[in-house]
């Protein structure tokens, strides 16, 4: 032992200089005043090393985030794929996206100059008449009663998708397409011959005599199928004709330049503004059918991405959280060291955010073989109603995106944990 | 950097509750000054060292580095200040142990100069001088006691700080590791860097120039 001490000579008096003042000015002067810069890569490097310490852990953690994103995305992309089918059957291929009816009586007069008036509409990408008036179809002792629908042979959109056979032509008035289950249920087929018989006027009187009905022998051209299925399409211009109106419609029909529900609202707004006569609807208004299923899939969408996101944000911030509580010992000694609270902070929130950015990337991995197969191997395929996984940027981006943002703010919380240790209270404890 | 004592504590007074754990300790530290506090179990060794390490605040008093009030500063200046002047060698568990002996020594300077390649090299170098230059890339989980105790002493080195705090630093370790700590410690004074050691153990105690005691918190007298 060299030498010894007194307390007393290590007392001090207060310094003379008042200490804030000294320290103010030895701050100033000094090189406490110059912060060291943070190295990301260093900050980075600790968590990368960190995260390989627990294999194990590091493994449920990206499977955990994996699992999320790679169900996800074929769960999103499944159900857009649904959503579009409808779509297709419903909207493009069906009614279309905005429907103009009378608001009084059961069909317009002439309908020309309102056709080409909405055709005008910026948005629009199409507008047909149809006009359907009651009737029966028979084949041999088949008799099916229903509504027949005059569609223009000519026109660019139409309200149903053939699926076998020719559409009709200009001008053919002995034509006529059936849908698919009508077919069946009349043994009819492409070539064959059906009756028609239509009920010309509505009005009571004629209803009685044989003038209000007209009665025709037809040539299937064509089976057509989707919302279509019981239906029978037949020249508009021929049916118009025999109604003795031949510019009448029962209804316009408009195509909008794409399926957002609220171009098409703006269409229908246009067009009662326009024509005080006319009711016009979107698909979403016109249709409870399509606003049924257009809501399903939404909360569909939104259980289903809830459950992924509880299914990534419960393992991942337990594991993190867990992880942190395990680690007060090395936070406390990184600030003795002299890391800051927030480079502790980014160390842990690194780890989360790496966790996050491999698991995602596994998962969309995983999420577009999932889709392959679905696409070869359809969820529903059913009389030519097929879901197939909408395969868009969207339906793989948001789900990553998503799940990186939760696994980033689940590891937000032991992130904050860690950072606010106290290390003095730590080291004593576990010294 | 202050030409001045290395460290002044003022009547530094820290609560628990009802209880003050440190009752009114004052100190002076010069430059290479090797100082030993010795005191029975509960007595506030380890308190001190964290009041004067700047990783706990006291209740009543003042602590100065090298001239700066660390507590009259902003969180980031303190985490700085322990970052280039100050070197902590705790009793146990005092590495990371993912990393390398030679990672875990070029920590500091690594987050200090922004540049991992000069760290290393440093690390490398004091690894050397403390004979685990072999054992620079095992993992700091894999290093007995002492070897650790070292390396954890060339990290609290690695920075030239001006004051080392060792928190009973031999107090786990076999005899054989405590001289190689011990003479890892003779170096650090003979190159002029304070060193505070909280210690039970009289051959540590016996290293050191001065001998401090303390008993319920105060810092009581001499024991010769």
């Amino acid at each position: 032992m060299k030498s010894l001490s007194n307390p007393a000579k290590y007392s001090l008096e207060p310094p003379s200089v008042p200490v804030a003042a000294r320290t103010e000015a030895l701050c100033a002067a000094s090189e406490f005043s110059r912060r060291p810069g943070v190295s990301l890569g260093l900050l980075l490097f600790l968590a990368w090393k960190a995260l390989g310490e627990n294999r194990l852990s590091l493994l449920l953690l990206l499977l955990a985030v994996a699992i999320g994103v790679g169900f996800q995305i074929p769960n999103r992309a499944n159900l857009a794929g649904f959503r579009d089918e409808i779509m297709r059957q419903e909207v493009s291929s069906g009614l279309g996206h905005v429907r103009v009816r009378p608001r009084q009586g059961e069909r317009f007069g002439d309908v020309t100059a309102m056709m080409a008036s909405i055709a005008r509409l910026p948005s629009v990408k199409a507008v047909e008449p149809i006009l359907v008036l009651p009737g029966v179809v028979k084949k041999g002792g088949h008799l099916v009663v229903l509504g027949v629908t005059g569609v223009n042979a000519s026109a660019r959109e139409h309200p149903y998708e053939r699926t076998t056979g020719a559409d009709l032509a200009p001008g053919d008035d002995h034509g006529a397409l059936l849908g698919e289950r009508l077919a069946k249920k009349l043994g009819a087929k492409v070539g064959d011959e059906v009756s028609l018989q239509v009920l010309i006027s509505t009005r009571p009187r004629l209803v009685l005599d044989d003038e209000g009905v007209g009665n025709y022998t037809l040539s299937v051209r064509g089976v057509v199928g989707f919302a279509a299925l019981d239906s029978v399409f037949v020249n508009w211009g021929f049916l118009a004709s025999e109604t003795g109106d031949d510019r009448g419609a029962s209804a316009l029909l408009v195509w909008a330049r794409n399926d957002d529900v609220n171009v098409a609202r703006q269409i229908a707004s246009t067009i009662e503004h326009d024509f005080p006569d006319a009711s016009a609807l979107s698909w979403l208004d016109d249709s409870r059918y399509l606003r049924s299923i257009v809501g399903a899939v939404q909360a569909l969408e939104s259980i289903a991405g809830g459950m992924s996101l509880f299914g990534v944000i419960i393992p991942v911030l337990s594991l993190l959280y867990i992880d942190a509580l395990h680690r007060r010992r090395q936070v406390s000694l990184l600030s003795a060291i002299g890391f800051r609270e927030r480079e502790i902070f980014f160390i842990f929130f690194a780890k989360a955010l790496i966790v996050g950015i491999v698991g995602v990337l596994i998962g969309a991995a995983v999420g577009w073989g999932i889709l392959g197969y679905f696409n070869l191997h359809p969820i529903y395929n059913y009389e030519k109603f097929v879901i197939r996984p909408a395969i868009t940027f969207t339906n793989m981006l948001f789900p990553m995106l998503l799940v990186l943002a939760t696994t980033s703010l689940a590891g937000s919380l032991p992130a904050w944990q860690a950072a606010r240790v106290n290390p003095s209270d730590t080291l004593r404890r576990i010294e | 950097m202050s030409s001045g004592p290395v460290l002044i504590a003022n009547g530094l007074v820290r609560r628990r509750g009802d209880k003050a754990v440190i009752a009114g300790a004052s100190l002076t530290l010069e430059g290479g000054d090797s100082v030993a506090i010795m005191g029975p179990s509960g007595c506030g060794k380890t308190t001190l060292l964290h009041l004067l390490g700047i990783l706990d605040r006291p209740s009543d008093g003042t602590v100065l580095v090298e001239g700066v009030d660390p507590w009259s500063t902003g969180r980031d200046a303190r985490a700085a200040l322990r970052l280039r002047r100050i070197g902590f060698v705790f009793q146990q568990s005092n590495l990371m142990p993912f990393l390398s002996a030679r990672d875990n020594v070029s920590l500091p300077a690594w987050r200090l100069r922004g540049d991992r390649r000069e760290a290393l090299a440093q690390a490398d170098a004091l690894l050397e001088k403390f004979g685990l230059g072999a054992r620079s890339r095992a993992p700091g989980g894999e290093l007995s006691l002492g070897e650790a105790q070292r390396v954890a002493t060339a990290r609290a080195l690695v920075n030239r700080p001006a004051l080392i705090l060792a928190d009973e630093p031999t107090g786990s370790l076999d005899s054989a590791s405590t001289e190689a700590v011990l003479d890892s410690f003779d170096e650090i004074v003979r190159e002029g860097t304070t060193l505070l050691v909280a210690t039970h153990d009289p051959r540590v105690a016996g290293h050191m120039r001065r001998i401090i005691t303390m008993r319920d918190g105060a810092i009581g007298t001499d024991p010769n």
